[in-house]
């Protein structure tokens, strides 16, 4: 049933010109070089510190590595931080979730 | 993410929060809708943040559940900013006695300026204007406006011919044009007296010059009546002629007046309202009648306060309500005939010149018609209707020319 609905969605997605992250629920990134990056549709910080950001997402994580993280916004579904950021990576690893 | 000035306006807090569970202080900070930003990592168990001082009550119960403790960094914006200039009252202090004595000052009398007199008519208009408390230092809300400052100068001094104050900010300036006294007439060159209107002469007095007419004797105007040429005929001296020649003249006048008159008249009764003009409001001080009489006139007094250049959007207002009565007036025929006739008399009298003498006045017809009376006068008024005319003297040759042929002719 559950795969139905993904296909369903993917389907709809190719069909439509609607944007995937507001139909399947996915985040979406944008930078500013590698002073700034922004998310949206996070599900919360799972570990913050001047090195690495952890955010959970809808499936899985999503990690950011860099110098120098500043916080500087923090909203319910948005995020914005500053820095120098080195490398955005998502990991697939489902037990570190919260 | 747009930067705004709440922070700015309501001031926040920079903190720092300790203990294990910092990233779930955040999580729950952001789902309590409590504004955090600027998050940093100071060590493993540390971070330190900045959060709204009206979000501040909210933290509690996320720092119990989360096992953190809080640690204020510092305070920035205006309440803070208030609060610490409150504690310093002198500044407070200071900034409020200056703006009170900018304001008292911008209201005082700085500079009379008067222009267009001499020292010791400018003396004479300061201790005027001294009596009226106009001077430098008054304070400008107690004087009288400029328009009775005016009305006063222009009633107490006789040699000016125009006076006009105005007021410019702190500065009043009074410009006047004085009386120039006439200067001695030279002597007059040589002249005859004429007639200036149609006459019977009444009186003549001929102080120099040659009489050319009688008692009772009719003349014309243009008509010489006292010569400037004497001696003999063929070769007469021209001089000044000068005297007085007193004419019976007559005068016709028509006068018009109304029957049936309305007239109003104040009954004393006075109603005085003040009101305070805050931005074209009024705001009543005194007296809250809207309407304190059913016919009256309105006198409205207005006092703008000023600060520096400009006119606060203040003034104080006095209004002064008098009731007045509209009367009926009714004129009988005999009272009708008396006013018209002091009307016209008074008219004849401006017209005349100064020592002119009314010596009978006659009505010669008299209509009513529509309510209204017309009142036809005859007037004998013994007036001077003598004019100096100058002699040409190149007429006067020609006629001694004419005089000395006609004489030969005659030889």
């Amino acid at each position: 049933m559950k795969k139905w609905r993904d296909n369903f969605k993917k389907w709809f997605i190719n069909h439509s010109d609607m944007p995937a992250d507001v139909i399947m629920d996915l985040p979406r990134i944008t930078m500013v070089g590698q002073l700034h990056i922004y998310i949206e549709n996070h599900k919360g910080v799972i570990s913050f510190s001047n090195e690495e950001l952890r955010l959970s997402m809808k499936q899985g994580q999503l990690q950011i590595i860099g110098k120098d993280f500043v916080l500087k916004a923090i909203l319910p579904e948005e995020i914005l931080l500053e820095g120098f950021i080195q490398k955005v990576q998502f990991l697939e690893d489902k037990r570190e979730l919260i | 993410m747009k930067k705004n000035w709440n922070d700015k306006v309501y001031g926040h807090v920079r903190v720092s929060v300790a203990g294990r569970l910092t990233e779930q202080f955040i999580n729950r900070c952001v789902r309590e809708e409590i504004t955090i930003w600027n998050i940093q990592r100071i060590d493993k168990t540390t971070i330190t943040c900045c959060i709204l001082l009206k979000d501040i009550k909210k933290i509690k119960p996320v720092l119990k559940a989360t096992d953190c403790r809080i640690h204020f960094i510092e305070r920035a914006g205006l309440p803070f900013l208030y609060k610490k200039l409150m504690s310093r009252s002198g500044i407070i202090s200071g900034f409020i006695l200056f703006f009170l004595a900018l304001f008292f000052l911008s209201n005082i009398v700085w500079r009379i300026d008067i222009n267009g007199a001499d020292p010791k008519l400018e003396a004479e208009i300061k201790a005027i204007l001294n009596k009226m408390d106009v001077h430098v230092g008054a304070f400008e809300f107690f004087l009288p406006s400029t328009e009775k400052i005016e009305s006063e100068l222009s009633s107490r001094l006789n040699k000016v011919t125009w006076l006009g104050v105005s007021k410019d900010g702190t500065t009043y300036h009074i410009d006047l044009v004085q009386k120039e006294l006439p200067k001695k007439d030279k002597a007059p060159g040589p002249r005859h007296l004429v007639a200036t209107k149609k006459a019977i002469i009444h009186k003549i007095f001929a102080e120099k010059g040659q009489p050319l007419v009688e008692q009772d004797q009719f003349v014309k105007p243009g008509q010489i009546l006292i010569s400037g040429l004497i001696g003999k005929e063929s070769a007469p001296a021209p001089i000044a002629a000068k005297g007085k020649v007193i004419g019976e003249t007559w005068y016709q006048s028509e006068t018009t007046i109304p029957l049936q008159s309305n007239v109003k008249t104040y009954t004393g009764k006075t109603y005085t309202k003040r009101q305070l003009q805050l931005f074209g409001w009024n705001c009543p001080l005194w007296g809250l009648k809207k309407k304190p009489f059913k016919h009256y006139d309105r006198e409205v007094t207005k006092k703008p306060v000023h600060f520096l250049f400009w006119d606060l959007p203040i003034a104080y207002k006095r209004i002064i309500y008098r009731e007045d009565d509209e009367n009926e007036r009714k004129l009988t025929e005999s009272q009708a005939i008396q006013e018209a006739k002091q009307a016209s008399y008074k008219k004849l009298k401006s017209q005349l010149p100064l020592k002119s003498k009314v010596v009978s006045q006659n009505i010669d017809k008299r209509i009513i018609k529509n309510g209204k009376m017309k009142l036809y006068m005859h007037y004998i008024v013994y007036e001077n209707i003598a004019k100096p005319e100058a002699i040409d003297p190149v007429k006067v040759k020609e006629q001694i020319e004419k005089h000395k042929k006609e004489k030969k002719d005659g030889g």
